[in-house]
């Protein structure tokens, strides 16, 4: 059975044998008709045709590659743009050829050098920046980056949900494994074969389905991926926001805002609420009398807070909680005269804050100390480099006063030249905005006096609902900061508590062991 | 011989409309040397409500106050009224409210001319802690100076739809009980911020609001008589008199001449007490405020008018002139108490006919305005009246 008899194979030829003659008798007829050189040329034709469609096919993947790829977090601080250029620098100037797959190892050196750039950019001065890396961060990073990279291949790579099961089990068992692999990459040796395994399986799928001709270019794609996503992790660890639960940073209560909330229940006499979110925070800021609580009595729609033609009459911060279609659970603080608080408490409210509202009246030019307070404390929140700055919106308070002073007959087109309190009101925008140098489109004139209540529900409301974009970062930001701050406490103090454990534990063990039964 | 002389010599200085600049030039500026021109220091805020102020003492338009502001210090500017021959200067503290001013410039410049502080915040703004901050510095160093505190825009405390009570409610103390009550408060809050101030001259609260007429608030000059009565009574000056803002001057076309006259007089009186300086100077002030009355009248001034004038004038003014020039020449003469009584002659002489011939002018030129024809005899006893009024004016004033 294990010899084919030969018999067998002459049958088969001779069936063979006629179809197999229509070849050259092809050829034959062609030459009698002389009709060869044209069969030559539509062969030529045809090939170049299908060459061209090849050549297409093959960009159209490139194309759809190309598209996908990992990008920074739009959440990062300023810190990490520089360390991003740097991964971002690494993966273009790969080339595929000089990270063979089969070599083991080799995708290893690949991510330490990805590590080693971004520590370097976070840690310059110190020689070797990778013994700077936490060690519960670590496993974190490796988690979470073959979590992503698993994510991005099913998503973007063609016929990926093909991949066999096996491949994928593989993929989620990664926690377990990473955990096996800290101890080597500790050791200085971090291998991360599984991913070289995982891309070499992708490969050979994709390859099966005649993706030869794209082969390169997938390859170099998967890898630029992997870096990518390396470094990403990298500067999530490295600019310290990786933080070790994995809760979203504003699902949780910043001690400030608990403290402030509790204030706000206090002052408002309201029901206690269970507040499990993170609260947007609003600082209304100006110098006395500018109509700051008349403001928040307006955005609330109804007295929440004292206002009197004397100054003073908001003595401190004081908190109110803020709700309003489209936004989230929110406080708004409330502050005295900026001239009379400390460039200190200014400063830290500013640093709790998520949006700034700047009140500012406007039939009272005199702004030089307004411009040099609001440029102190722009000037300090741009120099955190691990936070962004909020957004500043000014609002024009009292333009009811502008000339000609009798007239209030709202709605106002600021645009109708015709209309002398429309010019007047777009004059003191203008003003405002040269005087505090905020962009012309962040300042908006109001109205808040008793009775003449205007441009609040509409217009304030909507440009403090386009701003919600900057202020969700600012306060995801924020967040992180001080949940960093206090999960350091936290953990150092589980630690010490756990090694007081083990010490009173000590002794009850060895004197369980030593004294008799 | 002398006498016609001088007369020619005058005839001719005013009859050439092309006035001198230069001598003129430095004939003012002898004079302001020798007499120098009273001046009102305003200490406000941007927007306080300092122009308005001005242009409510002087009645001259905004805009002509807002381009006559010269800058004088680094932090401060000046407003001259009349422009060529002030009356009365305006002192505007612009840098107030400015992180790092420094009033010690401004003190320098004001302290040997100041006669009046009026310090300038709206009525509604209640930090003026540097507005009170320089008005203490400065009265530390000048006890003697007066001060009015003007509290503006009393509008800014009215409920929608209030108009100015009547009568001004202002000087009775306390204040009525109809006045919006925010506007009370505030009002006295801003006294009690002041408290007592350093020095020894008086010090009055006047609430005004000066608005536009415009604005739709009647009248719009709210208060300022009363501010008037506070500048009056706290002022060595005549300051209103001098300013033709009193009620004797009723039409506007003689408001508008008579600070222009008293301020070309002055500069004359004061170019007339210098014992050895060339007289020269005197016509040259004297055909400029001729041309500036005609200017301000809306009439040409050129050789036939002149003419006209001085024919109806007549000699007799040109001899009350020269008796003057004369009497002060011949004194002049007697050794050390000639030189003395000569510049106190002198002075009162070409300031008194200086002011005289402005008046006549001004009586001349609106007659022609009104179109109708001047009688000689007339326009000699305005002349003759005036030439007592003036001195009366000028003894007052120095």
């Amino acid at each position: 059975m294990n010899r084919i008899d030969p018999w067998w194979l002459v049958s088969l030829l001779l069936w063979l044998v006629p179809f197999v003659a229509l070849l050259p008798l092809g050829f034959v007829w062609l030459h009698q008709h002389d009709a060869a050189l044209y069969w030559f040329a539509t062969i030529i034709l045809f090939g170049l045709l299908g060459f061209g469609v090849q050549f297409w096919l093959r960009r159209r993947e490139r194309a759809a590659l190309d598209l996908e790829h990992t990008g920074p977090d739009p959440a990062w601080p300023p810190s990490a743009d520089g360390a991003w250029t740097q991964v971002e620098e690494l993966a273009e100037t790969l080339d595929p050829a000089d990270w063979p797959l089969d070599e083991e190892m080799r995708l290893g050196v690949l991510a330490l050098r990805t590590l080693e750039r971004v520590a370097g950019h976070f840690h310059p001065e110190v020689e070797s920046p990778l013994l700077e890396l936490r060690v519960p961060h670590a496993l974190l990073i490796i988690e979470r980056a073959s979590r992503d990279l698993r994510r991005s291949i099913t998503e973007h790579v063609p016929l990926s949900h093909r991949l066999t099961i096996g491949t994928l089990a593989r993929a989620y068992r990664w926690r377990g494994f990473a955990e096996r692999v800290l101890s080597l990459y500790r050791a200085g040796h971090l291998v991360l074969n599984p991913v070289g395994a995982l891309l070499n399986e992708a490969l050979g799928q994709l390859r099966q389905r005649s993706f030869a001709a794209a082969r390169e270019d997938l390859y170099r794609w998967l890898l630029q991926e992997y870096v990518r996503q390396v470094g990403r992790y990298a500067i999530e660890l490295y600019s310290g926001r990786l933080p070790l639960n994995d809760a979203e940073p504003v699902e949780w209560l910043t001690r400030d805002s608990r403290r402030d909330l509790e204030r706000a229940v206090e002052i408002e006499r309201a029901p206690r609420e269970h507040l499990e979110q993170e609260p947007m925070r609003f600082l209304v800021l100006g110098r006395s009398n500018a109509g700051k609580s008349s403001l928040i009595n307006a955005l609330f729609g109804h007295l929440r807070a004292a206002v009197d033609i004397l100054p003073d009459t908001t003595r401190a911060l004081t908190p109110y909680r803020l709700e309003h279609d489209g936004l989230d659970q929110a406080l708004i603080l409330d502050s005295p005269g900026a001239e009379r608080l400390s460039y200190q408490t200014l400063h830290d409210a500013a640093n709790m804050a998520d949006v700034i509202l700047w009140v500012s009246a406007a039939h009272r030019p005199d702004r030089q100390s307004e411009r040099r307070t609001l440029q102190a404390l722009r000037t300090a929140l741009a120099a955190r480099v691990d936070r962004r700055p909020p957004p500043v919106l000014v609002v024009v308070t009292h333009i009811d006063q502008l000339r000609p002073l009798r007239e209030w007959r709202p709605p106002y087109d600021l645009t109708d030249t015709a209309c002398l309190k429309a010019m007047s009101i777009q004059a003191a925008v203008a003003a405002l905005a040269t005087d505090l140098d905020v962009p012309i489109a962040h300042v908006i004139p109001v109205c808040l006096a008793e009775g003449r209540l205007y441009n609040v529900e509409d217009t304030l409301w909507a440009a403090l609902l386009e701003q919600m974009d900057r202020a969700q970062r600012a306060r995801l930001l924020r967040c992180q900061v001080a949940q960093r701050r206090q999960e350091n406490w936290t953990l150092l103090r589980r630690q010490l508590a756990n090694a007081g454990r083990f010490l009173l534990a000590w002794p009850g063990r060895s004197s369980r062991h030593s004294a008799p039964p | 011989m002398e006498k016609t002389g001088r007369w020619r010599r005058l005839s001719e200085a005013l009859l050439n409309p092309r006035v001198d600049d230069r001598r003129l030039e430095s004939a003012l500026a002898s004079a302001r040397e020798r007499a120098p021109v009273p001046l009102i220091w305003l200490i406000g805020k941007t927007q306080s409500g300092k122009t308005s102020i001005i242009r409510a003492l002087t009645g001259s338009p905004a805009a002509e106050i807002g381009n006559g502001f010269q800058p004088c210090t680094r932090t401060a500017r000046i407003y001259d009224f009349p422009a060529t021959a002030p009356v009365v200067r305006f002192l505007d503290t612009r840098g107030l409210g400015e992180v790092d001013y420094d009033p010690e410039d401004d003190i320098r410049f004001g302290e040997s001319q100041a006669h009046l502080l009026l310090a300038v915040m709206r009525a509604c703004d209640l930090d003026q802690e540097v507005v009170l901050g320089v008005v203490r510095t400065v009265r530390q160093r000048h006890p003697e100076w007066p001060l009015v505190i003007v509290q503006t825009a009393l509008h800014e405390g009215y409920p929608p739809d209030f108009e100015h009570p009547h009568p001004y409610p202002f000087e009775t103390e306390p204040a009525p009980a109809g006045l919006p009550a925010d506007l009370a408060r505030a009002l006295r809050v801003q006294r009690d911020q002041a408290g007592d101030f350093p020095g020894r001259a008086p010090v009055r609260w006047v609430p005004v609001d000066l608005t536009l007429p415009e604005d739709g608030y009647a009248p719009a000059d709210y208060g300022l008589e009363a501010l008037w009565k506070a500048i009056d009574t706290l002022s060595a000056l005549p300051l209103r008199h001098l300013l033709g803002r009193d009620s004797e001057v009723l039409d506007l076309f003689e408001q508008a001449a008579h600070p222009h006259i008293v301020g070309y007089a002055l500069a004359a009186a004061g170019v007339g007490a210098l014992p050895l300086v060339d007289l020269a100077g005197v016509p040259a002030i004297q055909a400029k405020m001729l041309q500036s009355l005609a200017a301000l009248h809306a009439q040409t001034w050129d050789r036939r008018t002149i003419l006209e004038f001085l024919g109806l004038l007549g000699t007799s003014v040109g001899i009350a002139y020269g008796t003057r020039m004369a009497g002060r020449t011949l004194i002049k003469l007697v050794p050390y108490l000639g030189q003395t009584l000569g510049a106190v002659w002198g002075a009162s002489a070409s300031g008194a006919t200086t002011f005289a011939l402005g008046k006549a002018a001004a009586y001349y030129l609106r007659r022609r305005n009104l179109g109708l024809s001047t009688e000689a005899r007339a326009l000699r006893r305005v002349f003759a009246d005036q030439i007592t009024q003036g001195a009366k004016l000028l003894r007052e004033s120095s």
